[in-house]
């Protein structure tokens, strides 16, 4: 089964490139075909919020660039991988503008009601596991509960099997950051079945 | 009273100035002509603001008295170029550090019909006023978007708008003295009450959606899976 991750690491950001290595292999290692995006060396224009991919070319973006491809792989997988500088809390504008375009065209424009509140359903009819990991300069409870905060918002909004996140810091060693990838991964599962 | 403070409104809507956040921002403003004698709107609808735009954005920022964001949720969190915007003037600001007081209040409006959809965006927002020195006031945090008019006059609105109407008149009263006060914490709570119940808004939005799908000639074809993997089940 295809996971999908996102690297929204901008340059000089060596923690998050490493960990979306590792991440990958241990996926690979635990049955998924992951797909890695380097967000930084794509092109892809911010959302304008016209709602063309809902109501005049249905699931697809009218715009011609990588943003496309994002929301193609991430109608295949289900498992999606952020991985992002920890911006005040939220996700960094590299990724932010990526999970944007990948996925508005993978809902519906209806409204449902899930787990008590409103959401969209899901285009392709599945949930998608969730997995984010924050990267900050050095441990930060409060930005890291927000940030754990609004993955577990993603994960009800794509009504995620399993969702977990993790934080990263400057100063991590290799060893480090493959244990915590290792230990993420291992959190991601929910479709043994399926695979 | 007139105090003189110069207030700016940063929209980040990526529809611009057709847009909800626009016309909350566009209300605000005039109600704080009787208050404030330099208000201005910037617009941060893209990442790629153009780099003499974000220096002219800068400036302003730096000078201002108080910023009030206005946004939708986009994802759980703040737009992109919103968010890109904040990250470069954070980065500014280090090097160039306020030299007055500032405030920061923002006005986030979901188009679910939960207002507390809206909380996360929020502390972001606040974490942004504290990390670079502005005094948070608080936020507006609003749910039923889609029932904010996005092109004219607030007010325009109806009998549906009334609640969000006297939110924003009480956020302007916040700048009628010397020191802007926090957005009293009786309206931050009245304006997360939904107008209508979920169910109907729900109802009203499914319903708008098939009139515009019918509107395109799309029909059923809004549920179409492009990208469904040849041979996979949904």
């Amino acid at each position: 089964m295809n996971a999908l991750i996102l690297n929204g690491a901008p340059k000089g950001h060596p923690v998050l490139d490493q960990a979306a290595k590792l991440l990958g292999k241990e996926l690979t290692t635990r049955k998924w075909d992951p797909v890695t995006f380097q967000l930084r060396d794509l092109s892809i224009t911010a959302c304008r919020g016209c709602f063309k991919c809902w109501m005049e070319t249905p699931g697809q973006c009218h715009m011609t660039d990588d943003g496309n491809n994002l929301t193609k792989i991430l109608a295949q997988s289900r498992l999606l991988v952020f991985l992002t500088p920890v911006s005040f809390g939220g996700y960094g504008s590299l990724l932010k503008t990526a999970m944007e375009r990948a996925i508005l065209p993978s809902l519906l424009p209806f409204m449902t009601k899930r787990k008590g509140e409103t959401h969209h359903p899901l285009r392709y009819g599945h949930g998608i596991s969730l997995i984010g990991v924050g990267k900050l300069a050095k441990k930060n409870p409060k930005s890291e509960k927000i940030f754990q905060n609004i993955v577990e918002a993603n994960a009800r909004n794509l009504d995620s099997p399993a969702q977990t996140c993790g934080f990263l810091y400057d100063d991590m060693s290799d060893k480090d950051i493959h244990g915590r990838m290792c230990l993420l991964a291992a959190n991601a599962g929910g479709h043994d079945e399926d695979r | 009273m007139k105090t003189g403070k110069k207030i700016l409104m940063v929209v980040g809507s990526p529809k611009g100035r057709e847009s909800a956040s626009h016309t909350m921002a566009d209300y605000v403003v005039r109600k704080l002509a009787k208050y404030s004698s330099i208000t201005e709107i910037l617009h941060v609808s893209t990442p790629a603001l153009p780099a003499e735009t974000k220096e002219r954005y800068h400036t302003l920022m730096d000078a201002a008295d108080a910023v009030i964001l206005f946004f939708p949720l986009y994802a759980d969190q703040l737009p992109s170029g919103l968010v890109k915007f904040l990250e470069d003037y954070s980065d500014h600001r280090n090097a160039f550090p306020p030299a007055q007081p500032q405030s920061l209040m923002a006005v986030v409006n979901s188009g679910f019909p939960e207002a507390h959809q809206n909380d996360q965006a929020v502390e972001v927002a606040q974490f942004f006023a504290e990390s670079v020195g502005f005094q948070w006031k608080g936020a507006l945090t609003l749910g039923g978007g889609g029932m904010i008019p996005a092109k004219g006059v607030l007010e325009k609105g109806g009998g549906r708008v009334v609640p969000v109407v006297r939110a924003l008149s009480s956020l302007a009263l916040c700048f009628s003295q010397d020191e802007v006060i926090p957005i009293p914490e009786s309206v931050i709570e009245k304006v997360r009450k939904p107008a209508i119940p979920n169910w109907l808004y729900r109802f009203m939005a499914d319903w708008g959606f098939k009139a515009q799908a019918k509107e395109h000639g799309m029909g059923g074809r809004v549920k179409a899976q492009p990208y469904l993997m040849e041979g996979s089940m949904n």
